[in-house]
């Protein structure tokens, strides 16, 4: 880790002394033990800060579609800011998605690819011990982004070959084992938004949740509404969902996203053969079709 | 709004896309074909426009069965609403049906503005399908439930 | 005020005896950390850990609560039905917060009934910290592990026993009442009710900053930079034990409906856009300001208190990990 964070550093160093960045989105070390967290370079001074290590768990994605965003009053000549931004493989394909939905200019972003062995979250919740790295990083099918602007070489973890496991388990059970699994992890939410905030593809504006004419769900944490809110909120996922986990980190009540979340993930890739941000080019599974799309789910009156 | 009761007639709520499904129920109605009086139906533009937060919201609010029916692949007249709305229709139906909602309360179908007939049978099927359901409605608000 | 003793394995006979009486809350294990739960006699309650994840405020205060019903016939006032309520093992820092929330929801000018007629219903047994989290920060604000006020009566864990100490009169009543189940306490015990609270202070974190040093025109440049990173979630307010900013809202129910009180948050983009579209804290920094200054500045101003009880929560569980620690030293340097 230690070559490859002044490789790091070195990178950076070079992109602000040729005036190639405004601004450079990374890590550093957090106040709590075993915790690192996003921090903005301006300047040469903050480069110092910048550091790799398996504790850079977060999504850095999420930030940019607000930096991006055109001021109300632009001034004389305004043009985005240059924004660099240190990625690992779900903040590339976060990225791509971004670039892809216009929510951030390809022009005004470089990429600089990291080398992954997979990230630990610092334990606020109680977690799935099993594995050493998070859920998210041992399941994960392209730990680096190959195809970022700059790559800092380095060995990164194996894809692992997603099978969806769990996925798999969870649809054995019964319809009324699953809904009242559902409905359990869901009780356990606060309607705090750190799931939505965190995630980089929740940019609108105003969240359907927080819109009142007409309103779609109470702003109360009322079961009923928060599993509608869980619902929308993942389902506008579906076929963009890069399977960071960034929510299920961002929980401080510790729901388990992930059980939910990698279902669409799974029926983009098996429905439509899309893998968010893979390539970089993909276009999300639900914003295109194909003339034969299949129709399975068709409920046909006049089929014997 | 009256308690709902689950001994009661189910109500099926149908988003009909105005230029087939619509004119399909339409000429249903003027051909004085019999189908089941539980449906409500919505007329929206295109198929395309149903928000899957339509059907999950009518569910919420006491709807027993959601049916949404477009024109055919191909014959949508706005080109490509219809089939947009397709890969939107097959992963929300896999998604409801993955957390354990019964797959009969979310239906899917395509009804050409000439198939007064087939819209009826659709209806019917629909409507059976979720009267033959043992189940609660997994969805409905609390109050409502209450 | 009166001080007595309970040998570890007669606690359980005190839970019944206040079961008999009322509900009886007291932090349990459950697969998601500790949590306050209803309990019975049998209920395991758990005693190791640094503090449950949310706040005491929610038992007075709850996220949720319909206000008013309003229909064809007119609008009827919800009248709360609390039920007499023991809270028990409550750490000090969120016994603190209640009694800094009482300033805000009960004064001589108005009494929020729905929050009144919990509180009255209730009594707390503080527990005080033998284990603080190196985020605990309570000394640093003129509080600490063991700090009895606010509470009715304060409990110390010991290594075979508890110490219960009466700190308001119904605590007096409560340990009069319970006479048979107590005991005489021990001087050793009363040692070690020190020693343990010497220790626990060690482990926490020192937060040296001059609270009034937070000057009212401090220059937005240092906001937005504490602010950059922040996500706009609620995670930090919902989770504090004293924020207690909250929404109003109406729900239709076909004739009629509700008037609901729900928690809201100072982080949210939208919690203060206004009808005509105009956002007064549309940026990041803005709301962080709003944040520090309503907790550290207007409180102190309002009612003579720092709105922060040093539980540490915000730092736990921000997703950016942004310190309040570090913000204060930051905006008062």
């Amino acid at each position: 880790m230690q070559t490859i964070e002044k490789k790091m550093r070195e990178t950076v160093k070079g992109l602000f002394k040729n005036n190639k960045v405004d601004i450079v989105i990374g890590f550093q070390n957090g106040s709590l033990p075993k915790t690192a967290r996003p921090y903005f370079v301006r300047s040469q001074e903050d480069i110092e800060n910048l550091v790799w290590n398996e504790y850079c768990t977060a999504n850095l994605a999420t930030f940019l579609p607000k930096l991006f965003e055109r001021p109300a009053r632009p001034k004389e000549g305004y043009k985005p800011p240059r924004i660099g931004i240190i990625v690992k493989g779900c903040d590339g394909r976060s990225v791509a998605g971004l670039i892809k939905e216009n929510q951030a200019p390809k022009d005004s972003i470089l990429t600089i690819g990291m080398p992954c062995s997979g990230m630990k979250s610092s334990a606020k919740n109680k977690e799935d011990k099993k594995t050493d790295v998070n859920r998210a990083c041992a399941e994960c099918a392209s730990p680096s982004y190959q195809v970022a602007d700059i790559i800092i070489s380095g060995e990164s973890r194996k894809p692992a070959k997603t099978s969806y496991a769990r996925i798999k388990a969870f649809e054995a059970k019964s319809p009324e084992q699953r809904w009242k699994a559902f409905v359990e992890e869901i009780s356990k939410c606060i309607r705090c938004n750190a799931c939505r905030q965190a995630c980089p593809n929740c940019y609108c504006k105003v969240c359907f949740a927080d819109q009142r004419k007409p309103s779609w769900v109470s702003p109360a944490a009322q079961l009923s509404d928060t599993i509608v809110f869980h619902l929308g909120r993942m389902f506008h996922q579906a076929g963009r969902c890069v399977e960071c986990d960034a929510c299920v980190n961002a929980c401080p009540m510790g729901i388990d996203l992930r059980l939910f979340t990698q279902k669409l993930a799974l029926d983009s890739r098996d429905l439509f053969g899309c893998m968010p941000g893979i390539s970089g080019d993909e276009v999300p599974a639900l914003q295109t079709f194909k003339q034969d799309d299949s129709e399975c789910f068709i409920t046909d009156p006049e089929e014997k | 709004m009256a308690k709902a009761d689950s001994t009661k007639e189910p109500t099926v709520v149908a988003f009909l896309c105005n230029w087939c499904s619509y004119a399909g129920a339409d000429l249903a109605g003027v051909s004085r074909m019999q189908y089941p009086a539980n449906v409500r139906i919505v007329r929206v533009p295109c198929s395309g426009r149903v928000d899957p937060l339509y059907i999950i919201k009518a569910l919420q609010e006491g709807a027993d069965g959601v049916l949404v029916s477009g024109c055919h692949p191909g014959d949508c007249h706005y080109i490509s609403g219809n089939l947009v709305a397709r890969r939107k229709f097959a992963m929300l139906k896999s998604f409801l049906g993955y957390l354990g909602i019964e797959p009969e309360r979310v239906q899917f179908s395509w009804v050409s503005a000439s198939e007064g007939g087939r819209f009826a049978a659709l209806i019917e099927k629909v409507v059976a399908d979720v009267k033959n359901l043992k189940t609660k409605r997994k969805l409905l608000k609390e109050e409502i439930a209450a | 005020m009166t001080q007595v003793a309970l040998n570890k394995t007669n606690i359980k006979k005190l839970i019944a005896a206040m079961v008999k009486e009322g509900v009886v809350r007291a932090p349990v294990e459950t697969d998601n950390g500790v949590a306050f739960a209803d309990i019975s006699e049998k209920s395991a309650i758990a005693f190791d850990y640094a503090n449950v994840k949310l706040p005491l405020k929610r038992e007075f205060f709850p996220q949720r609560e319909t206000v008013s019903r309003f229909g064809l016939d007119g609008v009827v006032e919800e009248r709360t039905v609390a039920k007499k309520t023991v809270l028990f093992a409550v750490r000090p820092c969120d016994v603190q917060s209640i009694a800094y929330l009482d300033k805000v929801f009960i004064d001589d000018k108005y009494q929020d009934p729905y929050y009144q007629s919990r509180r009255d219903k209730t009594f707390i047994i503080a527990l005080a910290c033998s284990s603080p989290a190196s985020t605990c920060f309570c000394e640093s604000l003129g509080q600490g592990p063991a700090r009895k006020s606010g509470s009715d009566v304060m409990a110390y864990k010991l290594s075979d026993s508890f110490v219960f100490e009466a700190v308001s009169e119904k605590g007096e009543a409560f340990i009069k009442k319970n006479k048979d189940v107590f005991r005489k306490v021990l001087p050793k015990e009363l040692q070690a009710v020190a020693k343990q609270e010497a220790d626990a202070i060690k482990k926490m974190s020192a937060v040296n900053v001059n609270m009034g040093a937070i000057k009212q025109d401090n220059d937005p440049a240092i906001w937005d930079a504490v602010a950059e990173t922040c996500l706009s979630c609620g995670a930090c307010t919902f989770l504090c034990p004293t924020c207690h900013c909250f929404d109003l809202f109406d729900e239709k129910h076909g004739d009629g409906g509700k008037r609901i009180r729900v928690h809201d948050a100072c982080m949210f983009e939208l919690f203060v856009k206004e009808a005509s579209g105009h956002n007064p804290r549309a940026q990041k920094g803005d709301r962080m300001r709003q944040r520090i200054m309503h907790k550290f500045s207007y409180a102190p101003d309002n009612y003579r208190l720092v709105f922060c009880v040093g539980c540490g929560r915000c730092i736990v569980n921000c997703p950016s990990n942004i310190d309040i620690r570090e913000t204060l030293a930051r905006v008062t340097a």
